[in-house]
């Protein structure tokens, strides 16, 4: 498991943090959690993560300005980013293809596998 | 002038036609009628001056006419006694002077008939009438003068050598005696006198005064051989001019009447200007030659007088009714209970309404004239000013179309005079007149209520759709989780049980789907981004998704579909949705074993001969074998939350809103949904797309397409 990949899931609700990290952990996947913008930019920092999921609204920061900030930062620029979203609270799609999430996903419509099955498709897009 | 002259009524007292048959009371006004004839002859014969039978002077002409024509045809036999008698009374033979009477009959009664053939109004307020009588006047005297002056001939009451002489005098002495004398009859009313001679009518005394006197002064006086006397007649021309200015035709009637009575009396005894006649005859046919120009002069200016009172009138009354409803209409237009301005071709503002008043804080004085730009601002939400030429207004009026803004996409501001600003829904339409635009109405409304319960909407449903969604998303995650025994075995009862959490988590994910889309739709916020799209490829993914349903109901899937319609540009997720929601019905709603025929092709044009059909529309058709819908409640289908009976005893889910959505979408995308069903066989439903596609709709939502 050396070469597992690195994943950053943002999400302040803990029972989907839970959820997403218990899952891409079982997958195999080398799994980190943060509970808001702020943290997760921290830890982001830190670990240096291979794909980031993040969800939008959150307390303290959220994660369109978590997205903007780290895009400003060297290691950030071209991290890959999947967005949480429940659609509602997405409504400048523009703003974040700006800032180079082309993917977004809408929680409740998606399966758990088919999450897991969407990282590991853009990971390997990223590889390649 | 009081009363306007009409064909009905009026003209006679009595119709002639109804009163035919003789009765005893008819036998007083009979010889009523004699008498008078009798007595008015008699002065008629007393100024004859060359034969005892014909005078220049026939009052009883006019007196007969008017009876006739006032009270019926059956009266003749007053006009032939009185004609009668005062002939044979001086020493006319009875025959002779029972041809003379009836010839004064006959003159009567023909021009009765004649006058009422050619709908003769007695109160001589056209023109029309006056001619009218003059001319029937001048013809049918002719019956009288030869009828008399024949018998006399005959009766050798006068030479066959005076015959022409005499015929003239009889002539004149009729036509007069019906121009002068039978006009005032017709004419006589209580009310005509009283109008005439009202206190406040003391031009009418002046008049009179003046006639009276100013004839006694012309005719009783003697002239020297050497005056120029006739000219001192035609004083009698002004005196009828003023007459028929300032009376009425019965006042020109009686005017004349009076010259004539002061005229014939002053001649016969020698007075006056008509004197240079040898004979008092040869006066009296000067005379009266003369008064015949006067009384056809006055009677036909007093009818062009009262036909222009009539116009004047007319018109005054239009004037009137005219501004009234100028009033009218523009209290409708003031009291518009929305904010109301209009504005000339050139934007200046012409008329604004109190709401407009009250809007913007502008009082009405000192915005008229003003361009519409100087006095309310145009904003965006985000307080960027909207210059003139991007107004509605100047876009009316340089285009003619009407055009309206509201809510959606974003609200316009006015901005008021005290800087405050409020959203509006605006309506602006052109003026036209004559096809020119002449101006622009512009209606408003302020609509920041709606706007705040828009804005209320908008939050709910980000709420609504945050807070449900993240439990959602919870449940759907760790059951999977637990079902996949990913966290440990799970025994079959387990299992099962999972089944129906996880079955009863998307159902609620559906149901808040499409309340979230149900809520776009109705907030008009639906937003439509065409591209080019194949359906074919698009029912085939759809049918991919219902793949596991189709299977599980054994279910015959037919298509039938025509590969020559291509790409069209339609939003590929909306009309997906479309299909998915009837799809998915038809999948529902089959029994095991039944048949669901989805076709896709051109619309046949109906009655076309055409080689090659117009294909102007696409159809998808899609048909199962399933429940149907009872007929009863076939109007229901597309109304919000509805479900048919028949099939929540089948099937306990749906949410009652998928083919509201799909209706929705398709008419936002220019298209058309029916249906056909039978209970118990199957159920089509047709959905027809422009082949040109939809137009881009711009809306601040997409709708929320399928599960993954």
């Amino acid at each position: 498991m050396d070469t597992a990949k690195k994943i950053l899931i943002v999400e302040d609700e803990k029972p989907l943090l839970d959820a997403l990290t218990d899952k891409f952990t079982r997958e195999g996947f080398s799994t980190f959690g943060a509970s808001d913008g702020e943290e997760g930019l921290v830890v982001a920092q830190r670990i240096k993560p291979d794909l980031i999921l993040l969800d939008i609204v959150m307390p303290k920061m959220d994660g369109m300005t978590m997205l903007k900030l780290m895009r400003q930062e060297p290691w950030g620029k071209n991290l890959p980013v999947i967005l949480l979203t429940n659609l509602s609270d997405f409504t400048n799609i523009a703003d974040a293809i700006e800032n180079q999430a082309f993917d977004f996903l809408v929680k409740s419509d998606w399966r758990v596998d088919a999450v897991v099955e969407k990282v590991r498709q853009r990971l390997s897009q990223e590889s390649s | 002038m009081s009363k306007k002259p009409t064909n009905k009524g009026g003209f006679v007292a009595r119709r002639p036609s109804q009163s035919a048959r003789y009765q005893p009371a008819d036998l007083l006004p009979i010889l009523l009628i004699a008498t008078v004839y009798f007595l008015t002859a008699k002065f008629g014969l007393s100024l004859a001056y060359g034969t005892a039978q014909a005078t220049t002077v026939w009052p009883p002409a006019g007196i007969a006419l008017a009876t006739i024509l006032l009270l019926g045809y059956k009266y003749w036999p007053g006009i032939f006694i009185g004609a009668f008698f005062a002939n044979f009374t001086t020493n006319e033979a009875p025959l002779i002077a029972a041809c003379i009477a009836v010839g004064n009959a006959l003159e009567a009664l023909a021009g009765a008939a004649w006058l009422r053939r050619v709908k003769f109004h007695r109160s001589f307020l056209r023109i029309r009438d006056v001619w009218i009588f003059i001319g029937v006047a001048l013809a049918v005297v002719f019956i009288s003068a030869l009828i008399g002056v024949t018998s006399l001939a005959v009766g050798r009451e006068i030479a066959w050598t005076d015959f022409r002489t005499t015929l003239r005098v009889w002539y004149l002495g009729d036509l007069m005696g019906l121009l002068i004398v039978a006009p005032v009859i017709l004419l006589w009313q209580k009310q005509r006198l009283v109008n005439l001679f009202h206190k406040s009518q003391r031009g009418t005394y002046a008049l009179f005064g003046t006639v009276i006197l100013s004839q006694l002064l012309t005719y009783f006086r003697s002239y020297q051989a050497d005056e120029l006397i006739t000219p001192r007649s035609y004083q009698a021309f002004p005196l009828v001019i003023w007459a028929a200015i300032r009376t009425s035709p019965f006042g020109v009637a009686l005017s004349t009447l009076i010259i004539t009575m002061i005229a014939v009396i002053s001649t016969t005894h020698g007075r006056g200007p008509f004197t240079q006649q040898p004979t008092i005859e040869g006066n009296l046919i000067s005379l009266q030659s003369f008064l015949f120009y006067v009384v056809a002069t006055g009677m036909t200016l007093a009818a062009i007088v009262a036909e222009r009172n009539v116009v004047t009138k007319n018109l005054q009354i239009e004037k009137k009714e005219l501004s009234e409803s100028k009033a009218r209409v523009e209290g409708i237009v003031l009291s518009i209970a929305e904010g109301l301005v209009v504005v000339d071709a050139a934007g200046n503002i012409v008329l604004v309404n109190t709401i407009f008043e009250r809007l913007t804080g502008w009082p009405r004085r000192q915005v008229i004239g003003k361009p519409l730009q100087s006095i309310l601002p145009l904003e965006t939400a985000d307080r960027r000013p909207i210059p003139a030429s991007e107004r509605l207004v100047t876009r009316v009026l340089l285009r003619g179309k009407t055009i309206m803004t509201g809510l959606s996409p974003q609200p316009h501001y006015y901005v008021r005079r005290d800087g405050q600003r409020f959203p509006v829904a605006v309506s602006v339409a052109p003026i036209r007149v004559g096809g020119i635009i002449i101006g622009a109405v512009n209606v408003f409304r302020d609509i920041s209520e709606e706007f705040a319960v828009d804005r209320a909407k908008d939050e709910f449903v980000a709420l609504a759709s945050h807070q449900l969604r993240t439990p959602l998303s919870a449940i759907r995650w760790y059951t999977e989780m637990l079902a996949n025994q990913e966290v440990g075995p799970v025994n079959k009862k387990q299992r099962q049980y999972l089944d129906h959490i996880y079955r009863g988590n998307l159902r609620m994910v559906d149901l808040v789907n499409a309340l979230l889309n149900v809520s776009r739709i109705e907030l008009g916020k639906l937003s439509v981004e065409p591209r080019p799209t194949n359906l074919i490829d698009l029912a085939e993914s759809v049918l991919i998704d219902f793949q596991a349903d189709i299977q599980v109901r054994r279910l015959n899937i037919v298509r039938n579909f025509d590969q020559t319609i291509p790409a069209i540009s339609l939003d590929p997720q909306l009309i997906r949705m479309v299909i998915q929601n009837i799809l998915s019905n038809a999948v529902k709603y089959t029994p095991s074993q039944g048949t669901v025929t989805i076709s896709i092709g051109w619309q046949p044009t109906l009655g076309s001969r055409a080689k090659a059909p117009a294909r102007k529309n696409v159809l998808i058709t899609i048909q199962d074998t399933g429940y149907g819908i009872p007929a009863s409640q076939q109007g229901m289908i597309f109304t919000k939350l509805f479900r048919a009976d028949n099939v929540r005893k089948q099937e306990t889910t749906g949410t009652g809103l998928g083919l509201y959505i799909a209706k929705a979408v398709v008419e936002r995308s220019g298209g058309q949904i029916s249906f056909t069903s039978v209970e118990g066989k199957g159920t089509t439903f047709t959905v027809v797309l422009p082949a040109e596609g939809t137009k881009k709709q711009p809306g601040t939502r997409p709708l929320i397409t399928s599960s993954k």
